[in-house]
């Protein structure tokens, strides 16, 4: 009977040095996070918290969210993770945590969820994500690569996270011979981590307008369209349109931008919208106005024997 | 007796909490491997990416093949290093030849299917590579084959008396095929657009392993093709945009009207089409045939490729000679026939931008024609038209 207790105590010890940890907090935040954030393709900013410089510290014992950052789930749908920062107080250093959160909804609303990965006693927290290369202090920064840099026990750490599928450039400046690739780490290559027995059950598009539209059956879908003081009244959606889109010169006065429709472009066919000619070329043409919506219009051209006519909105050809 | 009581309380406690935190830190433990499995295989997987994006976007990587050390013959047929670029089936070539690929498992999703990443962007190749249990998928975009047609204010043929008029793509972003639809690229989309009614009547005259210029469509046919992609079928307009050499590239905004004759030049009295008509028994050498594959290059020099032939000053391909292309022509809409090709001589009367025959687009035969003065006179069989695609993104 004198022998249980030493043998008890025995047991409790090697239970507990078997099953230690075998990796740091930070390393497990880092290896649990990486495969779920390299996937992102677009992140919602704070100017305020990105590449600062210096380590935040404004307001303290305060979660702050730093990026909400959209990425894709092991089925391709869309998944957002915001990372959390609670700001530590000066006196006293050891109230900084970072943390991931999921979220289905906005950020703003996940401060109190339970976290897939945190670290507590962290400071000098800060965050880089650039839309080019840069170098700072002899520290260079990969474009559309998420730097998170702390202090964690005096020791200095920074974990990167390349995120392959976010291309910072919202609008792409193209040249002679550019191609149409994003500006993402991988040249237009997109991935997604996956487990190989999960089936893969993709959301299908909602995609707009059919190969048998046109413009004289008047089925044809507008898939950008403007007022006449030039103010977006729809929302661009021509990546939806299943066969394809073009422009058709509206009844405004925008000159940068034009009515679209999803389908087949028969500009310049009789009774069909007349082919866009450019604001710049139609004001060589004798333009009158930035409104080309008139008879005998140069803001379009048409085919051999007719003229350009307005029919409402849109520059037609009769 | 009491003191007996506690004691026993006191090591099944002991032995309860050991045993719970025991179970409770190999459940983390657990959880920790597989984290770190999950990561490693993770930056194992994106290691392999690197290598295929090489492959994707340069063609031959490390110079494998001029090496010889991989032979894709069987996979792409013999291609110049340009169409190696974007090619899926030298990526396949590599993943199952290259060493460093070869122990890698995948399986191919598709070459356009469209909702993986939520894009209705239908010029992605799509396959997945596997190491242990976990699964990378890929998309490659196919940024290859097309081209950016500068943003300038181009001259344009006109539909009335005007011998010029003018467009411009300043507020635009047009992008342009480099290339002649291909057979496989044709073998593919009859693949995949389900909805098509023509597919098992077509599909025969296809081969996936043919990157040869697509030939034998109807108009009609090679419009679907192209909406099928989100693009639209190429126009006269902005064939001859991206065609005719614009003299100076830097003025995007010239005052004149500049229609050249010749991609090389806006002079007219240059290249080779000048030369042999300048002096008809000039032989035909390979470099002539680079800048117009005519019919004197088909019969001479066969192993010459005729997709690469006859550049232009925005980077498409086989704008004078080759195949004759099929074009939309919206101003002129009996002219909707780039006749330079392989059926007529360097010397010939086609060989000059923006002249156009007529195609009713509906069948091959002479009839179907109209060459005006300048008839081929070749069997029925020789009138094969290509054609190919452009898209604007906003």
């Amino acid at each position: 009977m004198k022998y249980v207790f030493p043998v008890i105590i025995l047991i409790n010890f090697i239970l507990f040095s078997s099953c230690i940890r075998g990796i740091s907090k930070i390393d497990y935040f880092y290896q649990k996070t990486f495969p779920l954030i390299i996937s992102t393709y677009n992140v919602d900013k704070s100017e305020l918290y990105l590449n600062t410089h210096s380590p935040l510290s404004r307001p303290p014992s305060t979660f702050i969210n730093l990026v909400g950052l959209h990425s894709l789930d092991e089925n391709f749908k869309k998944k957002t993770y915001c990372l959390f920062y609670k700001v530590p107080q000066k006196s006293n250093k050891s109230l900084g945590r970072l943390q991931l959160i999921s979220t289905k909804k906005s950020c703003q609303n996940e401060i109190n969820s339970k976290p897939i990965a945190f670290i507590n006693g962290i400071q000098e927290l800060m965050i880089h994500l650039n839309d080019e290369d840069t170098i700072v202090e002899r520290k260079m920064f990969f474009k559309n690569t998420l730097y998170i840099e702390f202090k964690k026990d005096e020791e200095s750490r920074t974990l990167v996270f390349p995120l392959y599928n976010y291309s910072s450039k919202k609008k792409e400046t193209f040249k002679r011979f550019s191609t149409s690739f994003n500006d993402n780490i991988l040249k237009g290559i997109k991935i997604s981590m996956t487990t190989r027995d999960l089936e893969l059950i993709p959301d299908p598009i909602k995609t707009i307008g059919e190969y048998s539209d046109t413009y004289l059956n008047h089925n044809l879908k507008i898939c950008h369209n403007f007022d006449k003081r030039c103010k977006e009244i729809s929302k661009y959606s021509c990546n939806k349109c299943k066969f394809g889109w073009f422009n058709v010169v509206g009844n405004n006065n925008c000159k940068n931008t034009t009515l679209k429709y999803c389908g087949r472009n028969r500009c310049g066919e009789k009774g069909m919208p007349a082919c866009v000619r450019g604001h710049e070329a139609a004001l060589k043409m004798g333009l009158e106005n930035n409104n080309g919506c008139y008879e005998y219009s140069p803001a379009g051209y048409c085919n051999v024997g007719l003229r350009t006519s307005c029919d409402g909105n849109v520059l037609i050809c009769l | 007796m009491v003191r007996t009581y506690l004691k026993y309380i006191v090591m099944i406690i002991m032995l309860g909490s050991g045993l719970g935190s025991g179970y409770y830190l190999y459940e983390q433990s657990a959880e920790e491997n597989e984290v770190n499995t999950r990561f490693v295989s993770t930056q194992e997987l994106i290691s392999y990416v690197k290598i295929l994006k090489s492959i994707w976007l340069e063609g031959d990587y490390n110079n494998q093949l001029l090496n010889k050390k991989i032979n894709c013959q069987k996979y792409t047929g013999i291609l110049s290093d340009k169409k190696l670029k974007c090619n899926p089936k030298l990526l396949i070539c590599f993943l199952e030849n290259h060493d460093g690929l070869s122990e890698l498992s995948y399986s191919i999703e598709g070459h356009l299917a469209a909702n993986r990443f939520k894009e209705l962007d239908k010029n992605n190749f799509l396959f997945t590579i596997k190491k242990n249990i976990y699964n990378l998928r890929l998309s490659f975009k196919n940024s290859c084959r097309e081209t950016f047609l500068p943003k300038r204010i181009y001259t344009m043929e006109d539909s009335t008396e005007r011998k010029y008029s003018w467009w411009d793509s300043l507020n635009r972003s047009i992008f342009i095929d480099k290339y002649l639809v291909t057979n496989f690229d044709v073998y593919t989309w009859l693949n995949s657009d389900q909805d098509f009614k023509a597919t098992e009547e077509l599909l025969p005259n296809y081969s996936e392993h043919s990157f040869d210029t697509a030939l034998g469509l109807r108009a009609d046919e090679m419009q679907r093709y192209c909406q099928f992609h989100g693009k639209q079928l190429l126009t006269a307009t902005y064939l001859d945009s991206a065609s005719m050499h614009p003299g100076d590239y830097k003025n995007n905004k010239p005052k004149y009207p500049i229609r050249s004759k010749w991609p090389w030049s806006r002079k007219s009295k240059v290249g080779p089409v000048y030369e042999k008509r300048k002096n008809s028994k000039l032989e035909i050498k390979k470099e002539m045939c680079q800048q117009v594959y005519s019919k004197e290059c088909h019969e001479k020099y066969r192993e010459l490729s005729k997709e690469l032939s006859s550049p232009s000053w925005t980077g498409i391909f086989q704008v004078l000679g080759s195949e004759m292309e099929y074009l939309e022509n919206h101003v002129q809409f009996k002219k909707n026939l780039k006749a330079s090709s392989r059926i007529f001589l360097m010397a010939s009367p086609w060989n000059e931008l923006g002249k156009r025959a007529f195609w009713d687009g509906t069948y091959y035969g002479p009839r179907s024609f109209n060459f005006r003065l300048h008839d081929p006179k070749v069997e029925p069989e020789q009138l094969q038209v290509g054609f190919r695609c452009y898209r604007e993104i906003f």
